[in-house]
């Protein structure tokens, strides 16, 4: 479960506000789609709900612990796949595993059944020996990937995690997703790939200009605007409000 | 090849503008500021240069023979171009991020190799220039030279460095073709960088040690007639220094053929190296950017063993492992490793004429204070780990990596305390070889020396958390480049000083102590014990609201 509430994030010492009271709740078992514009607010929210920003007004929830309250246990509830891999470029794919597992203190046991499983899957198994700075964009996305599994968190945050899969890996990674909220657990990812959040999402979130414009079943959502697919509500929301 | 070539030369041009380099965050009064030190310091030091200039050509015009300067300077610019241009070199020609770009470019590979070699002169030339300039102006006017003499000069004095290039240009080519050590560059350059900085460091004890007379040009006579050895050994090996001499300061045919042959032989040298190795050289840069790649296919059949581990020990291994890979952070970091055990060795063992004064050293040290020796070895070694670059720039260094330490799961207070045991261990390397040196060249003083190493660690540790809190209160997060991270940190720089300050208080107060009559051995006592508790606090501080402005910091680029 997440819940953001009256979240607002500010930059240029108020004058614009990235995040505007964003109130947001997404139950468990579910895949959560968030889309929106460019700079419409979708990686700031991210960024506050993973820690990596301060909210400047609100609270944020994952599993019913408060982020800003006690970080370090709602640090264990999710995992997360930024956009962009900026880290550790030296380690070899094998080392930034291990060392992302000794931080989440999982056991030998489960950082070798989760390697084992998720290194077949992305066909990673023979460049986890390899230095990462070597790896392309897509391997480096699928290491990001499976190192936000290792611990299998509760919550799977992936913001843009499409970009520079292979059709292969973004087939396993759909299905993974939907295996995930199957069993209980949460989804959330930004994308803007309207075709994929249509086929995957049990729900979708809009954003635009920091302001939550749309939530809830695409179906649902796509009726209400009398939209043919997710594209043409996405683009009748943000153009109307625009 | 010239448009290439105006691209390299205009990107050269562009990296000295600061504009460039300004972040959003960065106002422009600081970009500006930064670059007035910056220049204030170039000034100083080519400053410190033109004055040992002067002096020593006043030497040799002492010796009547002022000639022998403009070749001592020839040497100098034709062996600071084959020392320093060495890595410059290697990786232009092998190492540089354009090189497959290039590749998809219609440019021959030898008109690629040209350009480079030229760009790469043009700055070595201006360096040359920069260096005789002082010694060629001292003797045109000092021989009433016409304009002549000043053309020629400058003609000559350009040309200096193209053997140089052209000799380590083939170095290059043999190092990258018959060995495997591309595969190490990293490994490598930490190497040859550190053995740079110990020739260097027993260069200037040598230079700093050759007389103990106070008197300048006592001094610089003295220097010169070893720099005429040194001259002579040079000029044997390599005669056309003395065709430079000689075109320079000679007349009529002889100098014009001298001229035309130091000429001949630099242009050709290149050309040379560009018409032989030309050919080849955009395959072996190409097959030498693959090299990671092959690397890492032959370490699929490597298998490392690793158990779990703490997130402390994971964090710290990882924090100190960094260190150790990343040469620019290696040399910025354990320079205070190799410097204090070079300078003590090279007193030791090369100081010629002051060695015998140096003998002497254990028996005025027997009639000190025995409180007084620990304090002093307090002192050196706390000294040493005061440049340690490490822990000062521990968090800047997270770059944007800040953003997934802010992820973790994992009390800032842990991830603070990696950083410091990181910094701690980095100054245990760079005491550790002073303390072990000084233990053998002064046995009698071995209880002494024991107790000042860990005397000095106390305050090693006071002002490493210190300097770990600064640079959690003022991060710079926003860097390009690892040299940046570590090297261009205004409030790093800051922390050293500081720590330096901290020594020299602490050593005013230590003669403030014994002058209100308390024992050396209590001063020093004292002292500890007052750097112990401040070790408490300030890790209790560090650990409480130092960590959650840790945590709490955003990346603002």
């Amino acid at each position: 479960m997440i819940r953001f509430e009256h979240v607002t994030k500010k930059y240029a010492g108020g004058a614009v506000k990235a995040v505007d009271d964003l109130c947001l709740e997404i139950d468990g078992g579910k895949v959560f789609g968030f889309l929106g514009p460019n700079g419409a607010g979708k990686t700031t929210t991210i960024k506050m709900m993973t820690g990596i920003l301060n909210p400047d007004e609100g609270q944020i929830w994952l599993e019913n612990i408060e982020l800003l309250k006690d970080p370090i246990q709602a640090k264990r509830m999710f995992g997360f796949v930024p956009d962009t891999f900026e880290m550790f470029e030296r380690l070899t794919g094998m080392e930034y595993l291990r060392f992302l597992a000794d931080l989440y203190q999982v056991s030998e046991a489960q950082r070798k059944e989760q390697m084992d499983k998720y290194l077949a899957m992305f066909e990673l198994e023979n460049a986890v020996q390899q230095q990462i700075r070597s790896y392309s964009h897509g391997m480096k996305q699928k290491l990001q990937i499976i190192g936000s599994l290792i611990h299998k968190p509760q919550i799977w945050i992936l913001d843009e995690p499409m970009v520079g899969l292979d059709p292969a890996s973004m087939h396993a990674l759909k299905q993974e997703m939907r295996a995930y909220c199957e069993s209980g657990k949460t989804v959330f990812f930004s994308t803007h790939v309207l075709d994929v959040a249509e086929r995957l999402c049990d729900e979708i979130g809009i954003i635009r200009q920091g302001k939550l414009i749309a939530k809830g079943e695409p179906e649902k959502l796509m009726k209400l605007d009398s939209a043919a697919t997710l594209e043409d509500l996405f683009l009748n929301l943000t153009e109307k409000e625009a | 090849m010239l448009p290439y070539l105006k691209l390299l030369i205009r990107q050269r041009i562009a990296s000295w503008n600061p504009f460039s380099h300004s972040s959003k965050s960065r106002s422009k009064v600081k970009t500006v500021l930064g670059y007035i030190g910056f220049a204030l310091l170039a000034v100083m030091l080519y400053g410190m240069l033109a004055i040992l200039e002067y002096f020593m050509y006043g030497a040799f015009d002492q010796l009547g023979e002022p000639q022998t300067m403009l070749a001592l300077t020839g040497v100098l610019c034709t062996l600071l171009t084959v020392i320093t241009s060495f890595f410059y070199i290697f990786n232009e020609l092998f190492f540089s991020k354009d090189v497959l770009f290039v590749s998809a470019l219609p440019i021959s590979s030898r008109a690629l190799l040209s350009a480079k070699l030229i760009r790469i002169w043009l700055g070595e030339a201006g360096i040359a220039l920069a260096i005789c300039l002082p010694v060629l102006l001292l003797y045109g006017i000092g021989q009433g030279m016409g304009v002549f003499y000043y053309t020629n000069a400058i003609l000559l004095t350009l040309m200096i460095p193209m053997v140089p290039i052209a000799v380590v240009t083939v170095l290059s080519f043999l190092l990258i073709r018959v060995s495997a050590l591309w595969k190490r560059r990293e490994a490598l350059t930490v190497i040859m960088g550190m053995l740079f900085l110990m020739a260097f460091m027993w260069a200037e004890m040598q230079l700093s040690m050759s007389s103990s007379e106070k008197d300048m040009n006592v001094v610089m006579l003295q220097l010169v007639l070893k720099q005429r050895q040194v001259l002579d050994l040079f000029a044997g090996l390599y005669p056309p220094i003395h065709w430079f001499t000689e075109a320079l300061t000679g007349s009529g045919m002889t100098a014009a053929l001298l001229w035309v042959g130091f000429a001949a032989l630099n242009l050709a040298a290149l050309g040379l190296v560009v018409t032989i190795l030309g050919g080849a050289y955009q395959r072996l840069a190409i097959r030498q950017s693959e090299a990671l790649t092959r690397m890492n296919a032959a370490a699929k059949k490597r298998v490392t063993k690793q158990g779990a581990r703490s997130p402390l020990v994971a964090l710290y291994r990882r924090e100190l492992r960094e260190i150790f890979i990343v040469p620019i952070y290696a040399m910025n970091s354990l320079t205070g490793a190799i410097m204090f055990p070079v300078i003590a060795a090279a007193m030791v063992f090369g100081a010629g004429s002051g060695a015998s004064e140096l003998a002497l050293l254990p028996m005025a040290m027997a009639l000190l204070p025995k409180a007084l020796i620990a304090a002093i070895v307090t002192g050196v070694l706390a000294f040493t780990n005061s440049m340690n670059m490490a822990v000062s720039t521990a968090v800047s260094r997270e770059g944007k990596r800040h953003e997934f330490y802010r992820t973790l799961p994992v009390q800032p207070q842990i991830q603070l305390l990696a950083k410091l045991l990181m910094g701690l261990t980095i100054n245990l390397i760079c005491a550790l070889p002073m303390a072990i040196l000084l233990f053998f060249l002064l046995p009698a003083f071995q209880w002494q020396i024991a107790i000042g190493f860990f005397a000095s660690l106390l305050f090693s540790t006071g002002t490493a958390i210190a300097s770990l809190m600064v640079d959690v209160n003022h991060p710079k997060f926003g860097w390009k480049s690892e040299t940046e991270a570590i090297k261009q940190n205004g409030f790093a720089a800051l922390s050293m000083f500081g720590a330096m300050g901290l020594i020299a208080l602490a050593a005013g107060l230590y003669y403030g102590l014994t002058w209100l009559g308390v024992s050396s051995a209590g001063a020093l006592a004292i002292l500890c014990a007052v750097m112990l508790l401040a070790d408490v606090l300030l890790v209790l501080r560090l650990v409480g609201a130092t960590s959650r402005r840790y945590i709490l910091q955003e990346v603002t680029i």
